[in-house]
């Protein structure tokens, strides 16, 4: 069967004594196309005899080039990783401020806090930088307005 | 000479979402700028004694999608700051955005590269600068710094009203060389979004050539989206008003 390797070729994740290869092979198809097979190599058999295919994708690409290419690749994944996981981070800190955010104005139409004329508390609710914060400040508005807490100091 | 007048021009109108975050935008602003002035335009239906209270000035809209723009129209300030309603202020510096118009007759926030991620469309093929270059939406109306005592200004605010009002409604689109809707250059997406007539009337519309539109310093600290990636660092100083534009509530309960 007729085919190319590819020269991204690189080590095996995790494996760092150039024991495993991992490479592309390209097969031409008798109808004139190509077909992708991804393939993955390690430098001895069971017999302990040297695998012939490790042996010829590493005189093919050149142990230089999948070194390169095993680096790269690295680096790549890593900051894939960073990237992907600031993403996140972000994706979830943007909803939880919109959450809040919606969670505010319901706290602003419970009528004791509606009505509230105590300004300095209102500003507090507004400006919780969490849900836990909101609900303190909400409680304690709502606790004076009601009359449960006794206001000792005016505001 | 007298001082110009300075206020704010809030709009809620459609969902009672807007109305209550627009509330809260005016008790945000208060915060820090107590004596600020504001104009809310809002639907009569939504309208209660928190609003009455808030607001220096009150004027009843109807509940059209962009009643947004006929409230900046009918601004009552020489200069205005106009805010969506659904954001939030968080700086003591809003007291100072007057301060920001730099010889400038209307200034916006922009649409720069670096947040692209943030909006579903910018590009589009009939905004390709002469040059060949990929261009499209720049400005972002979501908060607006603007003269009322320019006419021009006036004109543009109430022909930007017009225009909108007629784009939504199917009448107004501009025409390719065969007389139809030119759909190629300017794709159906846009036929619900008052940025393309806005787009429209700041790049082809001969009448406001000379109107001195610009783009606000440090602008995302002045509309800053609650998606926007924090560590990619838009804006230089502290955020002022922060936009929550996709706020669920816009949805569920209000």
């Amino acid at each position: 069967m007729e085919y190319e390797i590819l020269d991204n070729a690189y080590w095996e994740d995790g494996i760092d004594d150039r024991s495993v290869v991992k490479c592309i092979r390209m097969h031409k198809e008798p109808n004139g196309g190509r077909r992708k097979e991804v393939a993955v190599f390690s430098k001895l058999l069971p017999d302990r005899s040297l695998c012939p295919q490790y042996k010829e994708v590493v005189s093919k690409v050149g142990t230089e080039t999948i070194d390169k290419n095993t680096k790269e690749r690295r680096e790549r994944k890593e900051t894939e990783k960073k990237t992907g996981h600031i993403k996140q981070q972000q994706k979830a800190k943007a909803q939880e401020l919109e959450r809040l955010f919606t969670l505010k104005l319901r706290a602003f139409e419970i009528p004791e806090i509606r009505d509230s004329e105590r300004k300095k508390l209102r500003t507090k609710l507004r400006r919780s930088q969490n849900e836990i914060e909101m609900n303190a400040w909400a409680t304690l508005i709502l606790g004076l307005e009601s009359g449960v807490l006794k206001d000792s100091e005016h505001e | 000479m007298n001082e110009p007048s300075k206020g704010f021009v809030i709009v809620a109108s459609k969902k009672k979402f807007f109305y209550l975050s627009a509330l809260n935008l005016i008790e945000s602003i208060m915060d820090f700028y107590p004596e600020a002035k504001v104009c809310l335009v809002t639907e009569e239906h939504f309208l209660d004694d928190r609003g009455r209270k808030l607001a220096d000035k009150i004027i009843l809209c109807n509940d059209h999608s962009r009643a947004k723009i006929w409230g900046m129209a009918r601004s009552p300030y020489d200069l205005t700051f106009y805010i969506d309603a659904d954001t939030e202020c968080e700086h003591e510096d809003i007291e100072k955005v007057f301060d920001l118009f730099n010889g400038h007759d209307i200034l916006f926030t922009g649409l720069p590269a670096e947040r692209h991620y943030c909006y579903a469309e910018v590009f589009f093929p009939g905004a390709t600068k002469p040059d060949g270059t990929k261009a499209g939406f720049e400005l972002c109306g979501g908060v607006c710094l603007y003269d009322m005592r320019n006419e021009l200004v006036r004109e543009f605010m109430h022909d930007w009203y017009d225009l909108t009002v007629e784009q939504y409604a199917g009448r107004w689109w501009p025409k390719d060389e065969n007389g139809e809707e030119d759909l190629k250059n300017y794709p159906k997406s846009f036929k619900r979004w008052d940025q393309f007539s806005l787009w429209w009337l700041t790049n082809k519309e001969p009448k406001f050539k000379d109107l001195n539109i610009g783009i606000m310093e440090d602008d995302a600290r002045w509309n800053y989206y609650s998606k926007y990636k924090s560590h990619l660092q838009h804006n230089k100083d502290p955020i002022v008003i922060r936009h929550y534009s996709s706020a669920g509530a816009k949805k569920e309960v209000y």
